[in-house]
């Protein structure tokens, strides 16, 4: 891996309800290196999409950023990181890492294109905001060359088309030129897979595998699918209830993940890695609630591994248990100390 | 699109006379006719006919005496070309009688459109953009104040204020030496320094709900991915707003010029007597008690006129600016 090109340290956001404060993330921390891309796992509501729009610096109402760094390298990591919170939300200078440096595609694809905007309306604004001096003519082009290089048929056609004239998986490539427009050094997908169908997805992986390697960027992959993380990921991120639980190489987390979550969580579905005469796992209890969340281990309730008195009294720390593999689990106490 | 707008202009002639049949049924229902309304002011006047030969005689100067479908086709034919009738109270063409007054109306109430455009609009977009902010709240419980106070009683208090700290009567649209003068600078001048009081009190409510409407649509857009989408490509918050969710949010607004223009006409007749305006409205009221069914025949076919006229034009201007509905 050639160093680190994002930097998430601490990362914490809560969102003030009427019901109470529901702290969505809790002292999230990982690294996006440069041109790998990072695979981040972990059930519905566990946290992923407000991590991700973190980013950008981005919080929907009414939540907040209560702590934490997201660390920007740039430039092959010569000179000092910069770190994206600490920017006004609406000023000048984070719009110039959005889009430009930082792309999102954002988790649901049908209404990610405007209704009433032309597919090349919006990557030509893509190209547009970053760089003034194209001409309108000259945006064109390029968005014709964007279309053709996510594999839509007849791009010049499809310029003027409205995203409701698309199918599905032409919709999510057009996306893809939208995002890809201003050519950023990383790409957040959040779940850009999920609503399309499988055959569809496939081709789809292929092309932001190819993507990649043309144009050297890193990419942030939010996924529940752990097949498909398996397939394009490097590096996994897994997440339970706003927190990272294991962290570490593909290969590592899929012949021996650490954490009793990640273990439950590779057996419960058929995969390659799991000899077919085990039976598929069930991860008892529900994920609960955000108001009644167990004390200690957010996984305590539900976990098989339980230990009274340890695992309910304290939130474990984040153990690296080998070299690039880490778990937040008790088990691993000694290991580390 | 063509054939969609012929196909619309098509559907125009039946929508009204479909209209007219109603309106001449309506102004049928009530019992008793213009000869037994006219005989009773007759009456209360002091003045003493033998009752039924007059009554007939009358009936029959004026056709009242024929059976209603033969009423029916003769003022819908007269209609057509373009003759309004007679109006029995006035005893003249109501042509004469209802032009002043209904240009009048449409200049009310356009004005009030345009006022209630204005402010609605920036109100709406900053109160979404801040909800639940202070400002949009007070925006919100003014907003209520402006729907819940009832147009007259707004007037009513309006004329007490203006009597009562300012020293002026504000009733009317002319002054009195310029209410049967020609149309002149000095006239106009007075003209519109009498305008703002029933602009206000008519567009008040309209301002209030509108701004409602706006903010709700706009609430609804804004959460949406394509705005997310936006503003993570580095758009700028202002820019981004007025491209994406308000273009969109924009079409109730749009689709809502059909009724609001006729709305304001008809619907503020009760303003307009309070306000003693010299407008339609209250000539309207006027014409349906003392059944003179000509004048308010034509006072609903101009209303419905206006109506279908524009909701078309605000269905073709929807049109233009959505793509989702040009091309279904
Ligand atoms: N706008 C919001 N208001 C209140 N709470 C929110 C809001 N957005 C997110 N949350 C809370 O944050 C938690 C994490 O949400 P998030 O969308 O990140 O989940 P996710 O991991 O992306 O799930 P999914 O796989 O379903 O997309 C949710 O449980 C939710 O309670
Ligand atoms: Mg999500």
């Amino acid at each position: 891996m050639d160093g680190k090109l994002l930097e998430v340290k601490d990362l914490s956001i809560s969102f003030p309800t009427e019901a109470g404060v529901i702290r969505a993330v809790n002292e999230v921390s990982f690294e996006v290196p440069r041109r790998t891309t990072v695979g981040v796992v972990g059930e519905s509501g566990c946290g992923k999409s407000v991590t991700a729009r973190a980013l950008l610096n981005i919080v929907q109402p009414p939540g907040r950023i209560d702590g934490g760094e997201v660390l920007f390298h740039g430039d092959d990591g010569a000179g000092e990181p910069v770190d994206l919170l600490s920017m006004a939300p609406k000023g000048a200078a984070i719009r110039h890492f959005r889009g430009k440096r930082i792309a999102m595609i954002f988790q649901d694809p049908m209404t990610c294109l405007s209704p009433v905007h032309t597919v090349g309306n919006q990557i030509a604004e893509s190209i547009r905001i970053h760089d003034r001096d194209v001409s309108a003519g000259e945006a064109r082009d390029r968005a014709v060359a964007l279309l053709t290089e996510v594999g839509i048929p007849n791009p010049a056609g499809r310029l003027d088309s409205y995203s409701f004239e698309l199918s599905g998986g032409m919709r999510q490539r057009a996306l893809m030129a939208v995002a890809l427009a201003a050519e950023p050094e990383l790409l957040i997908a959040d779940e850009p897979t999920t609503a399309i169908d499988v055959t569809i997805q496939a081709k789809f992986l292929d092309l932001i595998g190819r993507l990649q390697d043309e144009r050297h960027m890193s990419i942030l992959f939010i996924t529940h699918d752990l097949g498909v993380i398996a397939e394009i990921s490097r590096v996994v991120v897994v997440m339970y209830l706003g927190r990272v639980v294991e962290v570490g190489r593909v290969e590592e987390i899929y012949e021996r993940p650490l954490h009793p979550y990640t273990q439950l969580l590779f057996r419960s579905i058929p995969n390659e890695h799991v000899p077919r005469k085990t039976p598929l796992a069930q991860i008892k209890g529900v994920v609960p609630d955000p108001f009644s969340r167990p004390p200690g281990c957010p996984f305590s309730d539900r976990c098989p591994s339980f230990v009274q008195g340890t695992c309910d009294a304290a939130v474990p720390p984040l153990y690296e248990v080998e070299e690039q593999h880490h778990a937040r689990c008790f088990l691993y106490d000694e290991v580390d100390a | 699109m063509t054939e969609y707008l012929i196909r619309r202009l098509l559907l125009i002639v039946p929508v009204l006379l479909l209209i007219s049949l109603l309106a001449f049924i309506v102004m049928e229902a009530p019992p008793g006719d213009f000869v037994t309304s006219y005989m009773m002011r007759q009456a209360e006047a002091g003045a003493l006919f033998d009752g039924a030969g007059v009554e007939e005689g009358l009936r029959a100067m004026w056709g009242l005496d024929k059976p209603w479908y033969v009423r029916y086709l003769r003022w819908l034919g007269n209609l057509l070309r373009g003759d309004l009738g007679y109006s029995l109270f006035w005893q003249a063409p109501v042509g004469e009688i209802i032009a002043s007054r209904f240009i009048l109306s449409m200049t009310v109430a356009l004005a009030a459109t345009v006022l209630v455009w204005v402010i609605a609009f920036p109100i709406g977009i900053y109160s979404a953009t801040r909800q639940y902010s202070l400002s949009d709240n007070a925006v919100t419980f003014v907003g209520f104040l402006g729907l819940s106070i009832p147009n007259f009683l707004l007037a009513l208090i309006m004329m007490y204020l203006a009597n009562r700290f300012l020293n002026i009567s504000i009733g009317g649209l002319f002054s009195q030496k310029y209410v049967t003068a020609e149309w002149s600078w000095g006239k106009l001048l007075d003209f519109l320094g009498h305008l703002w009081v029933p602009i206000i009190v008519i567009g008040v409510a309209g301002t209030a709900g509108l701004i409602r409407i706006l903010r709700a649509n706009l609430l609804d857009e804004i959460s949406k991915s394509y705005v997310e989408m936006a503003r993570a490509k580095g758009l700028r918050e202002t820019v981004l707003i007025m491209k994406y969710p308000v273009r969109i949010a924009i079409n109730p607004f749009i689709s809502s010029i059909g009724w609001v223009l006729p709305g304001m006409i008809s619907g503020d007749v009760i303003v307009s007597v309070v306000l003693g305006l010299p407008t339609a409205g209250p000539l309207f009221l006027q014409a349906l008690r003392q059944q003179d069914m000509m004048l308010a025949g034509a006072y609903i076919m101009l209303i419905s006129i206006c109506t279908v006229v524009g909701i078309l034009l605000s269905d073709i201007l929807l049109a233009v600016v959505d793509p989702r509905i040009r091309y279904h």
